[in-house]
């Protein structure tokens, strides 16, 4: 089975659903064994071209799939290991997934508790004050009587 | 030429349904002329000018033009003095068709024409005419006969529904001299308005004092209405805002004390120059930037901020973002106090309020109850045991009916800590019976019409502090200081963002109060405590009296020692001297706060004050005070993990980092990959 893998260098994270990628080449390659089109690793020694050490992500058009890449080198030719990655991979489809989100950064409840915030041992209060006060002086008070008697 | 701005309005305009009252607006020169001849002066006003249908229809006759300028020539005693027109620019605004050669000769410059333009009459406020002011010119117009004439002009405005913009006064030219010591805006009589939602005023809860009004301005963006109210009673400040809104908002507000300076202004509820406190800010303008000019809403109460988050946290609460025809401002939203840890003005004095509490009605036939000051009771006290034994013959007497103990006429003697006539419908009387015998009285004594009363204590806002979850438990306890009943905690949740009004009904029968606390005029909490200090009559009162006191610190005071007191109280509770304790009490707040270092381990006690004898001692105000722990959230959470939410949708419906609870995944890909997806989506990813 014959299929073509073009390398990229990426410096996105492992879970960004859009990665961006530079591509460095691309390579003809061969398949003499079974292989999965989750995980596969490929020897490239191939015409003289040499493996591009800066790569670090892959796509093989065939497999419609993205993958990560992670290579040894021997004796000149470069043995990779290619793991799909399913966000780049089947993004449409994620977009499109139907879901009950927990934290977000676009879209968020304030009033939920949120356990990222940590209480310091130290307390703060404010204090607001009715405005009118009794008063306690000969004047300004009055004794009330209550008295038998019509 | 000099010109003087004088920068006021002139004329007055009230919308809606308060009463309409009529500004004037008048400067007088004075000028001496020697040997005849001319004289000649440039002067007037100058500017824009607009007129608007008026509330009072009286204004909006069709047979009566609204001068706004007019020259006299009063106190004039020389004869030959007459004002010709030569070279004359007049003031006008609208077309002209008012301006009669009559009103030429009598010296009415400036006229509105309000005869077309009020057919079909427009709704109150509406424009009727508008445009510029124009400079009028006299020059060498005052032809003066005699060889030394003394002459004023008066320049006046007699229209009470004009808004000059941006206008001044030319100065007089030659030996016109300004005699007036300033533009003098006619006081004009005080008059009530109503709140009330409706224009026929009814639904009226309470009615406030207007001491004058100003002018609207409108043009084809905004509206601005200027206002200044006061209300009647001291430190009741004034906050009005328009029916309709747009989303934007000027709110200023004004101190008309000095000069009608401006003392806060927030565009937009941004920026502004914070006022500090004042003694005379007790009277405001509050000017908004809205469409519509009917007032709706009137509250008493501005508050008075010293920090500026302050301020914006307030308008966020009372100003609402979205567009609505429903009233803007929430009723219940006007704080007396200032909303921090700094003391508000020194208040004094119970100020009893409209309280929308009932007071109910009952009377005892064969009994009375009287409030006394102290020199009364004193008296009464005197008569009673007077060496007079006639006097003591007779009492006794009159008090037969009480058998062995002629004292047990006395039923009751309580003292209260506030003006009970000022609560209460009094009739003062200068007599008072001991069963059948009168006891002639040198002072006053006050029959009480009702034997409870309700005290409004005023209103505070609770203001969050972080508009977030943590303005709740356990986050934050919100706990209230109440007189004569004690500290209690409140359940915060029904005090967000809302106004708390705290009211005591005191019942005078048996001196206990009820603080009962609306949180947007909706009853919320309500605590009873005693308030009336029993003074003990005979050795039965004291010692059921001191019985009872002991049993409440016991029960209760005593409780609280270890959480609340400072050594000084726990002092006079074990037996120490009230100096002692007197110190202690003045660090009551202070002390509060000391114990209470942390929520994780608050040690607050909720507890009744006891002796409302010992209460006396206690602050005489109420006060709320939020405690709340101070916390770390990362800066970066948003974005590194995001905030919690609880929201569904589709993936594509957020940005950045996003966690899922639960996921419906549709997808051409392997069961192993939709797990994989699965865990990443439920670990977090970043769109």
């Amino acid at each position: 089975m014959a299929f073509v893998v073009t390398f990229y260098q990426t410096s996105s994270r492992v879970n960004d659903l859009n990665k961006e990628l530079r591509q460095l080449n691309q390579f003809g390659c061969t398949a003499t064994d079974p292989i999965s089109p989750e995980e596969l690793t490929l020897m490239i020694d191939y015409g003289g071209f040499t493996f591009d050490t800066r790569s670090n992500y892959a796509y093989i058009d065939d497999f419609r799939r993205y993958y990560f890449v992670k290579y040894d080198m021997f004796e000149g030719a470069a043995f990779c290991k290619l793991t799909v990655d399913p966000l780049m991979s089947f993004k449409n489809d994620i977009l499109n997934a139907d879901i009950i989100a927990e934290r977000s950064s676009s879209s968020y409840e304030p009033y939920l508790p949120d356990s990222y915030v940590k209480n310091l041992n130290i307390s703060q209060k404010s204090v607001a004050r009715f405005k009118n006060v009794f008063e306690t002086g000969e004047t300004g008070s009055h004794y009330v009587i209550r008295i038998g008697g019509k | 030429m000099a010109f003087t701005d004088i920068n006021k309005y002139l004329g007055g305009y009230a919308s809606g349904f308060y009463k309409y009252t009529r500004p004037q607006l008048s400067v007088s020169y004075k000028g001496v002329k020697n040997n005849g001849g001319k004289i000649g002066f440039r002067g007037g006003l100058i500017g824009n000018a607009t007129q608007y249908v008026s509330p009072d229809t009286t204004y909006n006759s069709l047979n009566m033009p609204n001068y706004i300028l007019t020259i006299s020539q009063n106190e004039s005693s020389e004869p030959g003095i007459y004002v010709n027109y030569i070279n004359s620019n007049y003031g006008i605004i609208g077309t002209p068709q008012g301006l009669t050669e009559e009103n030429r000769v009598n010296g009415n410059l400036g006229i509105f024409d309000t005869y077309n333009k009020l057919s079909p009459p427009k709704g109150i406020g509406d424009i009727v005419a508008s445009g510029p002011f124009e400079e009028w010119i006299i020059d060498n117009g005052l032809k003066v006969t005699g060889k030394k004439v003394n002459f004023y002009l008066e320049i006046t405005a007699n229209c009470p529904i004009i808004k000059l913009e941006n206008y001044q006064y030319l100065s007089i030219d030659g030996t016109m001299k300004r005699i007036s010591r300033e533009t003098v805006i006619e006081d004009v009589a005080p008059s009530w308005i109503l709140n009330s939602g409706f224009p026929s005023g009814e639904d009226v809860t309470q009615k406030y004092y207007i001491n004058n009004t100003w002018t609207t301005e409108k043009d084809s963006v905004t509206t601005k209405k200027i206002l200044e109210i006061t209300t009647k009673k001291k430190s009741s400040l004034c906050l009005y805002v328009d029916e309709n809104n747009t989303s934007e908002y000027d709110t200023r507000l004004y101190d008309l004390n000095e000069n009608f300076t401006i003392i806060n202004y927030i565009e937009n509820g941004e920026g502004g120059q914070v006022p500090e406190l004042t003694e005379n800010m007790r009277k405001y303008t509050y000017l908004s930037k809205l469409n519509v000019v009917s007032v709706s809403v009137f509250n008493t109460n501005i508050p008075i901020f010293n920090d500026l988050n302050n301020v914006s946290n307030y308008l966020a609460l009372v100003l609402d973002d979205a567009d609505t025809t429903d009233f803007i401002i929430k009723n219940a939203l006007n704080p007396d106090n200032v909303i921090t840890q700094t003391s508000d003005t020194a208040n004094s004095g119970i100020s009893i309020g409209e309280t929308p509490l009932e007071t109910g009605y009952s009377r005892n036939v064969f009994n009375k109850m009287f409030a006394l000051d102290f020199p009364a009771i004193n008296e009464i006290s005197g008569n009673i045991f007077n060496a007079d034994t006639s006097v003591q013959s007779a009492l006794l007497d009159g008090l037969k009916l009480y058998g062995a103990n002629p004292m047990d006429c006395i039923i009751d003697l309580t003292y209260y800590p506030f003006d009970v006539k000022s609560v209460v419908k009094t009739t003062s009387q200068k007599n008072i019976f001991f069963g059948s015998y009168k006891m002639d009285l040198e002072n006053d004594v006050n029959f009480l019409g009702q034997p409870r009363c309700v005290i409004n204590m005023g209103r505070v806002i609770y203001t969050p502090v972080f508009n977030d979850f943590r303005d709740f438990e356990p986050y934050t306890q919100f706990y209230i200081y109440l007189p004569y009943i004690g500290v209690n905690k409140l359940d915060i949740s029904n005090y967000y963002k809302k106004a708390m009004e705290l009211q005591y009904i005191i019942d005078f029968t048996s001196g206990t109060c009820i603080a009962v606390i609306l949180a947007d005029n909706i009853i919320a909490d309500s605590f009873a405590g005693t308030i009336g200090v029993k003074q003990s009559i005979s050795s039965i009162d004291y010692n059921a009296y001191s019985q009872n006191v002991a049993r409440n610190i016991s029960n209760d005071v005593k409780s609280a020692v270890g959480g609340f007191f400072t050594p000084a109280v726990k002092d006079i509770l074990n037996g120490g001297n009230l100096k002692n304790a007197a110190g202690g009490f003045l660090d009551f707040e202070a002390n509060i706060f000391e114990t209470n270092q942390s929520l994780n381990s608050q040690k607050i006690t909720i507890r009744s004050n006891g002796s409302p004898s010992a209460s006396m001692c206690m602050p005489q105000y109420a006060f709320t005070y939020c405690i709340y722990n101070k916390q770390v959230r990362p800066e970066n959470e948003k974005d590194i993990v995001g905030l919690p939410t609880n929201k569904g949708g589709k993936v594509k419906d957020f940005n950045g980092f996003l966690k899922c609870s639960k996921v419906s995944l549709k997808s051409t890909c392997t069961v192993h990959e939709k797990k994989k997806i699965y865990e990443l989506l439920q670990s977090g990813i970043y769109i």
